[in-house]
C-alpha cells in the first residue's frame, strides 16, 4: 500500500555520452566504495535510467540502469547491488554486486560479489568470485600477454564435428 | 581424509553438508606440475567460475571458459530426441566459439547423463579440443554407486573444496570402461579412489 518504489518516478536519461566531472555529495553508504584514495564515487542512483556512453575521470557507482558503455580507464567502478548494466565496462577496479550483461576490462581487477551476477566476458590480470556470486562466460587473465606464446598444436582443435555428424555418430 | 561440516541438508533423500568442505589430495597435482605462470593455457569448468578455482588460475596466464551445467541443468530428460539433445548441448557449450580447450573440468557431470547422452555431449565437447587436451573427472567403482551431487572446485593442487547441489540430479554412473567407451578419443591416464568415486584423469589422443 505505501510501496515507496511505486512513489518513485524513473529517470530516464537518453544520451550519446555522458562525461563525468564532478562528484555529487554521497551518502555515507556509497562512500564505502575502495580504491582510488578513497575518492567518493559519483553515484548513478537507484531511479536513473541512462542509456548511451560513459567516460569518467573519477570513481563511479551504479545502483540504477546503464545500457551502453561504461569506461572509467583510471578510475574504480562499482555496480552496486540494485545496479544493473547492460553494457561493456572498462576500468581500472570493477566490482560488481549487481547484474551485468556485458564484457568487462578490468586493467587492476575484476570482483563479482556474492550478490554478482555476470553473463559476458572478463580480462582482467586478477579475477575474484566470491561464494554465491553468478557467472556465465570466459575469464581471460593476461592470455594474450606479452611473454612466452602457447605451444604449437594446441590451436588445432582434435575435431571439428558438426552438430549434424555428433548426432549420427553417437547413436550409430 | 575431508573435513565436513554438522550441517546438513537432505537432497534427493540424502543428507549433504551445507557448507563448503575441503578434501585434500587430488591428481590435479599432476596438472599443476606441468603449468608455467609464462606460458598461457586454456580450461574449461563445468562448475561454473567457483572462487576457489577462478583465486588459483589467477596465478597463472589463462583464458577459463566457466560454464555451469549444473544450477542451468543441461541435463536432456530421457527420450529426448538426439538432434534436440545435441542442439542443447551445443548451445551451452557455444559460449567457446574459436577457442581451443587444453584442461577440461567435467567433474561428476558426465555421471549426469545416459550412456547415449554422454557420447552426443562427448562429440560435441571433442570440437573444442585438441591433441594432448586433459580432461579431469569423476567416475563410479559400480554402476549402483550412490553418488550425491557437489559442485566442485579446486582450491590449491592439492585440496579439492566441494559444496552440495541443492537439487535432485539424474543419476547415471559410469565407470572409466563406460567412459571411455562414450569418448572413443581419449585414453585413460589415471585414476585414483576419492570419497566413493574414482577421480580419473583423461588425454586426447
Amino acid at each position: 500500500m505505501f510501496d515507496k518504489k511505486k512513489n518513485q518516478q524513473e529517470t530516464p536519461v537518453n544520451v550519446a555520452s555522458v562525461t563525468l566531472r564532478d562528484s555529487e555529495p554521497v551518502r555515507p553508504a556509497q562512500a564505502a566504495m575502495g580504491g582510488n584514495q578513497g575518492a567518493r564515487p559519483a553515484v548513478i542512483g537507484t531511479t536513473i535510467q541512462v542509456s548511451g556512453d560513459i567516460v569518467g575521470g573519477e570513481n563511479l557507482l551504479v545502483e540504477g540502469r546503464v545500457e551502453g558503455a561504461i569506461r572509467l580507464e583510471k578510475h574504480d567502478l562499482t555496480i552496486g547491488n540494485s545496479g544493473q548494466a547492460h553494457a561493456n565496462l572498462t576500468a581500472k577496479l570493477v566490482r560488481i554486486e549487481g547484474e551485468v550483461v556485458g564484457d568487462v576490462v578490468g586493467l587492476e581487477k575484476v570482483v563479482i560479489a556474492s550478490s554478482g551476477r555476470v553473463r559476458g566476458n572478463i580480462t582482467a590480470p586478477r579475477v575474484i568470485i566470491e561464494d554465491g556470486a553468478r557467472f556465465k562466460g570466459m575469464i581471460d587473465m593476461d592470455f594474450e600477454g606479452k611473454g612466452a606464446e602457447k605451444p604449437a598444436g594446441r590451436d588445432t582443435r582434435r575435431g571439428n564435428s558438426t552438430v549434424e555428424d555428433a548426432v549420427s555418430r553417437a547413436v550409430s | 581424509m575431508s573435513a565436513t561440516s554438522p550441517l546438513s541438508a537432505r537432497v534427493d533423500g540424502r543428507s549433504l553438508p551445507m557448507q563448503a568442505t575441503r578434501e585434500a589430495g587430488s591428481l590435479l597435482v599432476r596438472w599443476f606440475d606441468e603449468l608455467r605462470t609464462d606460458e598461457p593455457f586454456t580450461v574449461l569448468d563445468l562448475a561454473g567460475g567457483m572462487p576457489e578455482t577462478i583465486a588459483l588460475l589467477s596465478d597463472y596466464r589463462c583464458r577459463v571458459y566457466c560454464a555451469d551445467l549444473l544450477d542451468n541443468l543441461c541435463v536432456p530428460p530421457p527420450g529426448t530426441d538426439m538432434a534436440v539433445a545435441a542442439a542443447v548441448f551445443e548451445d551451452r557449450l557455444s559460449f567457446i566459439g574459436d577457442g581451443v580447450i587444453d584442461y577440461c573440468l567435467l567433474w561428476d557431470y558426465p555421471n549426469y547423463l545416459s550412456f547415449d547422452q554422454l557420447r552426443l555431449f562427448s562429440r560435441i565437447l571433442q570440437g573444442y579440443l585438441h591433441l594432448g587436451s586433459q580432461i579431469h573427472m569423476f567416475t563410479a567403482m559400480h554402476a549402483n554407486q550412490d553418488m550425491a551431487p557437489w559442485r566442485y572446485s579446486v582450491a590449491d593442487p592439492e585440496t579439492l573444496v566441494r559444496r552440495p547441489v541443492r537439487r535432485a540430479m539424474p543419476g547415471h554412473p559410469h565407470s572409466q570402461a563406460e567412459i571411455v567407451d562414450a569418448m572413443e578419443y581419449v585414453r585413460l591416464d589415471r585414476g585414483a579412489l576419492r570419497d566413493g568415486r574414482v577421480e580419473t584423469l583423461l588425454e586426447c589422443i
